[in-house]
């Protein structure tokens, strides 16, 4: 395996580690579509934004400490500025995510048939779940209250998109642009300040 | 170090720690506890900044500039596991992209770093091969065992070692391992 930049090293070897995990959140996906099965495209949409945002909380609480515990101490010794390290790090729940909401999207396609699915709520509820797995990733570098303040301002995000989602389609899409972005620079400031003496 | 402490929540978990290690020097540093010792390696390395007094690696403060005092650094924790990897040279392929060094060159130099660790276990062999790789002129190793010193300076060659012990009795023992100053 020859890695191209530092990101993708960074990343696969982070998805890698965490591949059990993504499988199970996959096959969760998969069994929840299942268990829509008699819904319409609406109550889909809502289902698939809620569950790929806890995914994504899950997937991102998930990079910090454990097994993660020595590729932090292999990336906190490199000569590597925060934000590049928070880019490659917000990818791994994101590819999680988009991994887990494929399984649902297809298990609803093959379940329900293929008039509950369109476009533009299986990319909004990937694009939803990207944006709250960032804000999530700001959790994972604070401890107690705050910690507790990021987790729940990451389901206020999702809270929004899905208000959003169906009076106002591209609103929605902007809002998980505008909050991944925040998100990410948050969380590349706090990386930056952050000693992994904790 | 000149009077380097880290505190955290208004809880002081390193008191004031003075240090001076010349360029190419070796030197076994005991500190109070394990807990104590972990931190002052990662102050050493740039990891963890320091709350009160100074630090300088180099010319450089880990404070204002972490990266390039990295660049100088080579970091073995004392509980790295990197036999989750697949292989030893998928390790240090990782190493080396975050590294920016050239991957299948890492590969080779590590595997003759590795030769020179025969005997240590590879949770301590493949971080310390893992570090030489970049060529580090400040080699931190946290807690490191007596036994491995003479292979330790051997693989190590020019660079300086600072290693950081939990009690004075294990820096004495390393300290004499690899004729080093405690």
């Amino acid at each position: 395996m020859i890695f191209r930049s530092i990101t993708s090293a960074i990343a696969f070897t982070r998805v890698h580690r965490l591949g059990g995990q993504v499988l199970y959140v996959a096959a969760a996906a998969a069994l929840f579509a299942a268990l829509q099965m008699h819904s319409d495209l609406a109550a889909h949409a809502l289902g698939a934004a809620l569950f790929g945002s806890l995914a994504g909380i899950y997937l991102a609480m998930a990079q910090r400490g454990g097994r993660m515990r020595e590729l932090e101490l292999c990336e906190q010794s490199a000569p590597l500025y925060a934000r590049g390290v928070a880019r490659a790090i917000a990818l791994v729940p994101s590819i999680g995510v988009v991994i887990a909401l494929a399984a649902y999207w297809i298990v609803t396609g093959i379940a329900s048939g293929p008039r509950d699915v369109a476009a533009a709520p299986v990319f909004l509820s990937m694009a939803c779940a990207c944006a709250v797995s960032i804000v999530a990733l700001c959790a994972t570098v604070r401890t107690g209250l705050w910690q507790a303040v990021y987790i729940l301002l990451a389901a206020i995000v999702a809270a929004i998109i899905v208000m959003l989602e169906y009076p106002q389609l591209p609103a929605a899409f902007l809002f998980c642009g505008i909050a991944g972005f925040i998100g990410l620079r948050q969380y590349g400031e706090a990386l930056a300040r952050w000693d992994p003496a904790a | 170090m000149r009077d380097a402490t880290f505190r955290r929540g208004g809880e002081v978990l390193v008191r004031a720690q003075n240090v001076e290690l010349e360029e190419g020097n070796r030197l076994a540093h005991a500190c109070a506890n394990n807990r104590t010792a972990a931190i002052v390696a990662m102050m050493a390395a740039g990891l963890v900044r320091a709350s009160g007094g100074a630090v300088y690696v180099g010319a450089f403060d880990p404070r204002i500039q972490p990266v390039h005092v990295k660049r100088l650094a080579g970091y073995v924790p004392h509980d790295a596991l990197p036999h989750e990897f697949p292989s030893f040279e998928q390790y240090i392929e990782y190493r080396a992209a975050l590294w920016g060094l050239p991957q299948a060159e890492s590969v080779v130099r590590a595997r003759h770093i590795l030769a020179g660790l025969e005997g240590i276990h590879e949770s301590f062999a493949y971080p310390l091969a893992g570090a030489l790789i970049a060529q580090p002129r400040l080699l931190v190793l946290d807690r490191p065992q007596a036994v491995y010193g003479p292979q330790i300076v051997d693989v190590t060659k020019s660079s300086a070692i600072f290693s950081t012990h939990g009690s004075e009795n294990e820096a004495a023992r390393f300290a004499n391992a690899c004729a080093a100053p405690v």
